[in-house]
């Protein structure tokens, strides 16, 4: 047996740990190895390990290494620009993006990954045109639609988004990326029960990502909110408006009684939309414990 | 628009978000209602730099505030002269007519934060900030320059 197969063979075990997402026993490989034979996979996969055990910092650190002695590496590239992002340092993600970009500017699912990062910086524009060049290259991307989905939601425009989420769900019903923006979508559009039928029966196959959401949609759909649902279809301000137009106008048309009694039923109406929801969120989280 | 110009990075002259989380924007409703337009104009502004908004974006809210403030002198003027010297008349009227301002103000403001509002909230991953301290700070003291400058006017007006 030769030197290369010896130090080889802890990388491959350390790919085989990083595929069952056991982070630690990947590195515990990883120590075993050294860093000659194959500089950038050994980098890459010590970053990737530090990633998925949630140390970023760390993470950033091995991708600079293996970045020190393989620049263009386009893995490492990326996995640093994943960092950085993890850590909020959006424009050193750019600097790392743009590095592999510049290799392959043709490929929709990095051009898509560069308009979420700058959409992710507020950049809605630029990040529509990357989306109509990563769709001239490759008009069925799935990373496209994707992202078409983000950007819809964070422009506000729920409607679109949830149109979006609906067609990705079409063609893979158990896309959690999809699932959970669609539900996202969903209960900020004030869709309450649409977004409870689309969200819980999902999370029942993938709770780590979708729990939360699920829990979220039991919570707004409970009929002690029920009497809430024109503070959530119309939202408080026009309800403000109608609340106080109807009282001054009974006020004129009908009688003053009739008038106070409005504005009493208001304001204990608001008091409720106050004190029910929190309480029932905390009653909820409890019991799911 | 030529691909050179899309991959050249746009990230690094923007303004960085601070380290401090951003207030909940449904929460900001409070002061629109509360205190009115120059309040909730301030808390907007003041959370624009907590989301890292951009500089022009953030100006709309000193766009949108300084016209919320300009309504609410207006409607003060407007509930002076309609109450024809009826004090009780007067008080209601400047005080709905504040708060409807404040409230139109609001939802001006936070459509200009959404975007960066929501991105927060989907990628962030902390917690909001609280804003009952600056939240009542900003009522009580801007809320109370605001109705001194309507009184100032109320008075100027009735003259």
């Amino acid at each position: 047996m030769s030197a290369g197969d010896l130090s080889a063979a802890p990388l491959e075990l350390a790919e085989r740990y990083l595929e069952i997402e056991r982070p630690e026993e990947a590195l515990a490989a990883l120590a075993r190895a050294t860093p000659d034979e194959d500089p950038e996979r050994y980098h890459l996969l010590r970053a990737e390990a530090h990633l998925l055990a949630e140390r970023p910092e760390a993470a950033r650190d091995a991708a600079a290494l293996g970045l020190a002695v393989e620049p263009e590496s386009i893995p490492l590239l990326l996995v640093r620009s994943c960092c950085h992002e993890r850590l909020g340092e959006l424009a050193a993600a750019e600097e790392s993006l743009l590095g592999a970009l510049r290799q392959l500017p043709d490929e929709p699912a990095l051009l898509c990954r560069y308009g979420r990062l700058v959409a992710r910086g507020g950049q809605l524009d630029k990040a529509r045109r990357l989306l109509a060049e990563a769709r001239r290259v490759d008009p069925d991307s799935r990373e496209a639609a994707r992202l078409a989905m983000l950007l819809d939601y964070l422009a506000g425009d729920d409607r679109a988004a949830a149109e979006g989420g609906r067609r990705l769900l079409a063609d893979d019903p158990e896309d959690s990326h999809g699932v959970a923006m669609l539900g996202l979508t969903l209960l900020e559009r004030g869709d309450h029960g649409a977004a409870r039928e689309v969200v819980v029966p999902a999370a029942a196959l993938d709770p780590e990502r979708l729990g939360g959401l699920a829990r979220e949609a039991r919570i707004r759909t409970h009929p002690l909110l029920w009497p809430l649902w024109p503070l959530q279809r119309f939202g408080s301000v026009p309800v403000w408006f109608g609340a106080v137009g109807l009282i001054l106008v009974t006020g004129r048309l009908a009688s003053p009684r009739v008038s106070s009694i409005l504005a009493l039923t208001y304001l204990a109406w608001c008091v409720y939309s106050w004190v029910v929801p929190p309480l029932l969120r905390r009653w909820v989280v409890r019991r799911g414990r | 628009m030529s691909t050179d110009d899309l991959l050249s990075p746009s990230l690094r002259d923007r303004q960085e978000a601070e380290a401090r989380p951003p207030w909940r924007l449904s929460s900001q409703v409070w002061i629109g209602l509360l205190g009115g337009a120059l309040p909730v104009t301030v808390i907007g502004w003041l959370n624009a730099e907590r989301l890292g908004l951009e500089r022009e974006r953030r100006t709309w809210i000193l766009v949108w505030g300084a016209v919320g403030v300009a309504l609410t002198l207006l409607a003060v003027g407007w509930a002076v002269v309609a109450s024809r010297g009826d004090a009780s008349a007067q008080r209601t009227w400047t005080r709905l007519a504040s708060r409807a301002v404040g409230l139109l103000t609001y939802l001006a403001i936070s459509r200009v934060q959404a975007p960066a509002d929501r991105a927060f909230r989907l990628f962030d991953g902390r917690p909001y900030a609280s804003l009952w301290g600056p939240g009542t700070a900003a009522v009580l003291l801007l809320g109370m320059l605001q109705a001194l400058g309507a009184m100032a006017l109320t008075r100027w007006v009735a003259q």
